[in-house]
């Protein structure tokens, strides 16, 4: 078995290539629209929906990884090191995401700076954003973030020092193993509640009128697939490297399942939320919807709803397409792509409000851009430890794993 | 299956160095001697309450739904509470034998059986309760659709609304019952076959009947086999639609305090913890009683604490992701719903809000009542030693029994009792009918699981078998002599790892 990843150095070029066009070609999205109307707004809004899907992806593998840490998964062992590479982009993703939300902040939620908003009985005064201006303004705004950011970077670096403490463990390894589950535990309390607060604070802010108790589980759900999605790419593309020769149809299997089944609960929190909405027709909430259904955003919120439901339930339905990693890689790819949309129509509408429009120097310069940068993150993790975790009380049960 | 290792760190699920025919006998042995006293003693009391209960039911269809509580602002309260707590209990079933089928979680083998069981019994148990609250319940099988001759012919008939909600609902439990005893029915069809091989005469008869004259031919195990797979694969999304659509009953309206979105995965959540709820509190007596113990283990007690401290955590951030979006929201009436009518208590937060004395929530006992039962207390299972105490546990389960309970009391009555004007202002208290109703649903329920737990085999015995040679105490050996030479094996690159990774079918490259 090849536990070294070494970088081949033509991956590490492709990485570096991809940042460069997307710095390039965002860098004359940039100079060009800044000028515009709505033009800095669209730039932030952009720059926020694909950060952030990437730091959810890098949240998804240290929160599966530790999922599976507290639940016994042993099938999953052969892979952990895989979740961890793509966790270890939790620092910097969560980096830029300060960035982005300190110089953008203004630009992307428009009710921090509009004073008037908040002069009681003034021409301008909005009630609803005054009421709740002690939880939405910057100043505390940014304080949450940071909070978020430091948890889940202190908890990535927390439970990786401790998964390569376990490989020079020896014989020692059980003790290591607890403490594991018990960083795990930790996580996953506090994931649990900064998850859907991020996501109200990032997204459900931008249209400040409008609120939905289903929004942070919707989110989750949106990261959680792209997450699982981001695992069978990489596991692919090392697998077509020679190495991980230990991770087989029998995991490739269970990946699959977990994308088929949380593809299905995605769409039962998008309908839920839709359809109670809807139904219930109060003009607050239906405001959020109704945006998303004019300007031509109709279409791309039909569209994501379609690749991140309807392809994968058809595709993955069965058992031969979840064993076929050219299908499976196929989709997880496809998957991507379709909440890399419904982040955008979650975005753009309630940020930019004018009509839906993709740019490839603009929202496709940073997908690239991105694409890059976290396959350079991820990788360089890889190429630092072991790809397996032989130390690992469960290591056996994942090679010798048979669904 | 192949390989039959699991890593030594997995706590073994069969203790006692059970044979395949000890477990056998041991399952078998209380359908095959006669009840203790103490079950005689217990069914009597179960039978009463039933008996008491169905007469308050007949009293209620004679005199109609005014001998209850319910008055022109709280139209729905006790009998919509008990309905929804009865569903939600019947969810742990369906999740341990379709969900945790799926997550390949061994342990449900030692209780799947007795959970599935108790699912039908609650569900039976729910039906009632919308079935009375019709008031007319001759006419019960309008919410039917089928090809009627009401009010005129062919479409011009009358037919069910089929947009609301309630509709939904028969559809999803009527749905939810058929594959939930299909699903516990052929899994028992294996194990009456074992029982009615052990018997004679009139037992032998019946038993047959019930196993459908099942011989163990390897023909008739591969059938099993593909059926107990469509059967899962039907039963897991159930798991999720039927509290779905019970929450919807509420979310669909624009009631504050029901409107909201989390409803649906929320009651799905709560559903869930419920059921588990109600399974330790059965299956610490049962296991007990029947001398199960080496089967229904602390290992088996600690991993449903686990999951009862998920599903209670995931209520608790469900509740503070309402109080908290209440407050966002901005809206008046979502305010006053969560901050007048539930928190606001005459010591502490009422006077925090600022109110004067006398003027707290009229219900905000029920309110902490659920949120100390089903947020604070499970809680106490982060801690490993909790988590494997049978008082406690027994304890804890019966708490959260109370707290869902107060749940859908919560949510229905104080949602509703203080209405729009403040003239139609109200307060609900149960009669004794609705009471005895309530009591007599739980005799029903016990009644139902004691016959179960005396005729039928409570523990999956061909299941168990299937787990016997990973889980049995005695092939469960020392973490590091076990493993020691596999980790030799894997720095040499040979035996045993080079063999199961030939064996697994690896991709090209």
């Amino acid at each position: 078995m090849n536990q070294n990843f070494k970088i081949p150095s033509r991956l590490n070029l492709i990485c570096l290539i991809l940042m460069a066009v997307g710095a390039v070609l965002f860098a004359i999205g940039w100079f060009t629209t800044i000028g515009e109307d709505h033009g800095a707004s669209r730039l932030w809004a952009a720059l926020l929906y694909n950060n952030f899907l990437f730091l959810g992806i890098a949240l998804i593998g240290l929160f599966f990884a530790a999922v599976h840490e507290i639940g016994y998964g042993g099938w999953l062992i052969s892979l952990k090191r895989v979740l961890e590479a793509v966790a270890s982009y939790i620092p910097i993703g969560g980096i830029l995401m300060l960035v982005i939300l300190v110089l953008g902040g203004h630009d992307l939620y428009h009710h921090w700076d509009n004073d008037a908003l908040y002069v009681v009985d003034g021409p301008e005064y909005d009630a609803l954003v005054a009421q709740k201006r002690s939880y939405l303004n910057m100043p505390f705004f940014l304080i949450r973030a940071v909070i978020y950011v430091v948890l889940w970077v202190v908890f990535y670096l927390w439970f990786r020092r401790n998964s390569l403490k376990l490989d020079a463990a020896g014989d020692n390894r059980v003790p290591v193993y607890k403490r594991s589950k018990m960083i795990s535990a930790l996580f996953l309390f506090f994931f649990a509640i900064t998850s859907s607060t991020a996501a109200w604070d990032w997204f459900m802010s931008i249209d400040p009128h409008w609120y939905s108790t289903l929004y942070g589980w919707y989110t989750f759900a949106s990261i959680f697939v792209s997450g699982l999605c981001a695992v069978v790419i990489i596991i692919y593309m090392l697998k077509r490297m020679g190495y991980l020769e230990a991770v087989n149809e029998e995991h490739m299997h269970d990946l699959g399942k977990f994308i088929f089944g949380f593809s299905v609960f995605w769409t039962y929190l998008w309908f839920s939320q839709f359809l109670l909405i809807w139904y219930a027709n109060i003009s607050e909430e239906t405001l959020y919807f109704k945006t998303r259904f004019e300007g031509g955003y109709k279409f791309v919120f039909f569209l994501a709803m379609f690749i991140n439901f309807v392809v994968p339930f058809f595709v993955l339905l069965t058992r031969g397409a979840k064993r076929a990693l050219g299908t499976l890689v196929f989709m997880s790819v496809l998957l991507i792509l379709g909440h890399w949309l419904d982040f955008y129509v979650m975005t753009h509408p309630g940020v930019v409000g004018t009509g839906a429009e993709f740019s490839l120097f603009i929202e496709f310069a940073l997908l690239i851009f991105y694409v890059g940068l976290f396959g350079f993150v991820v990788f360089r993790s890889l190429s630092k430890a072991p790809l397996y975790q032989l130390n690992h009380p469960f290591m056996k049960e994942s090679l010798i794993h048979h669904t | 299956m192949g390989h039959n290792y699991s890593s030594p760190l997995r706590e073994p699920l069969i203790t006692g160095k059970k044979s395949y025919s000890d477990i056998t006998d041991d399952i078998c042995k209380s359908t095959e001697s006669a009840p203790p006293p103490l079950w005689w003693v217990a069914i009597s009391i179960s039978a009463t309450l039933a008996i008491i209960g169905l007469l308050a039911i007949a009293w209620t269809i004679w005199q109609g739904i005014g001998v209850w509580g319910l008055n022109r602002t709280v139209g729905w309260a006790w009998d919509i509470t008990n309905f929804v707590w009865w569903v939600g209990i019947g969810h742990a079933g369906t999740l341990i034998s379709a969900i945790l089928l799926l997550f390949r979680q061994k342990w449900r083998t030692g209780v799947n059986r007795a959970a599935e069981a108790m699912t039908i019994f609650a569900v039976v148990c729910a039906a009632v309760f919308p079935g009375i609250h019709m008031g007319r319940i001759w006419y019960s099988f309008f919410i039917f659709p089928y090809p009627n001759t009401r009010g005129g012919e062919g479409l011009s008939s009358l037919w069910p609304n089929f947009n609301s909600p309630l509709l939904w609902d028969v559809f999803a439990i009527s749905t939810y019952l058929t594959v939930s005893l299909l699903f516990w029915y052929s899994g028992l069809v294996p194990d009456f076959a074992t029982i009615r091989d052990r018997a004679t005469g009139i037992r032998k008869k019946i038993y047959n009947v019930l196993a459908f004259g099942w011989q163990g031919k390897a023909k008739q195990w591969q059938r099993f086999e593909s059926l107990s797979l469509v059967l899962a694969g039907l039963a897991t999304p159930l798991v999720l639609s039927v509290h779905t659509i019970v929450s919807f009953d509420f979310a669909t309206s624009v009631i504050p305090g029901w409107h909201t979105t989390i409803f649906p995965p929320y009651f799905v959540a709560g559903a869930i913890f419920s059921g588990f709820a109600m399974v330790l509190t059965l299956m610490i007596i049962t296991r007990k009683v029947l001398n199960l113990e080496d089967y229904i283990t602390i290992g088996h007690i600690e991993s449903m604490n686990k999951v009862i401290v998920l599903t209670g955590s995931i209520v608790g951030v469900a509740y503070i992701t309402e109080l908290f979006v209440a407050w966002y929201s901005g809206n008046p009436y979502e305010q006053w719903v969560f901050f007048r009518n539930r928190i606001a208590d005459p010591y502490l937060f009422g006077p925090m809000l600022g109110l004067e004395e006398g003027d707290h929530a009229p219900y905000w006992w029920a309110y902490w009542m659920m949120m100390t039962c089903n947020v604070i207390s499970p809680q106490f299972f982060w801690f490993k030693k909790l988590r494997r105490s049978i008082v406690f546990t027994f304890i804890l389960s019966i708490f959260i029994n109370i707290g869902m309970w107060f749940e859908r009391f919560v949510i229905i009555v104080t949602s509703l009792h203080r209405d729009f004007i403040p003239s139609a202002w109200t307060y609900y208290s149960p009669t004794i009918v609705e009471v005895l109703i309530y009591t007599g649903t739980l005799g029903i329920f016990f009644t139902l699981f004691l016959l179960f737990a005396r005729t039928f085999p409570v523990i999956a015995i061909a299941e168990v078998k299937s787990i016997l040679k990973t889980s049995g105490d005695q092939y469960v050996t020392d973490f590091e002599k076990a493993d020691d030479k596999f980790f030799e094996e894997v720095e040499s690159g040979a035996g045993e790892l080079a063999g199961g990774l030939a064996g697994a079918k690896s991709y090209k490259k």
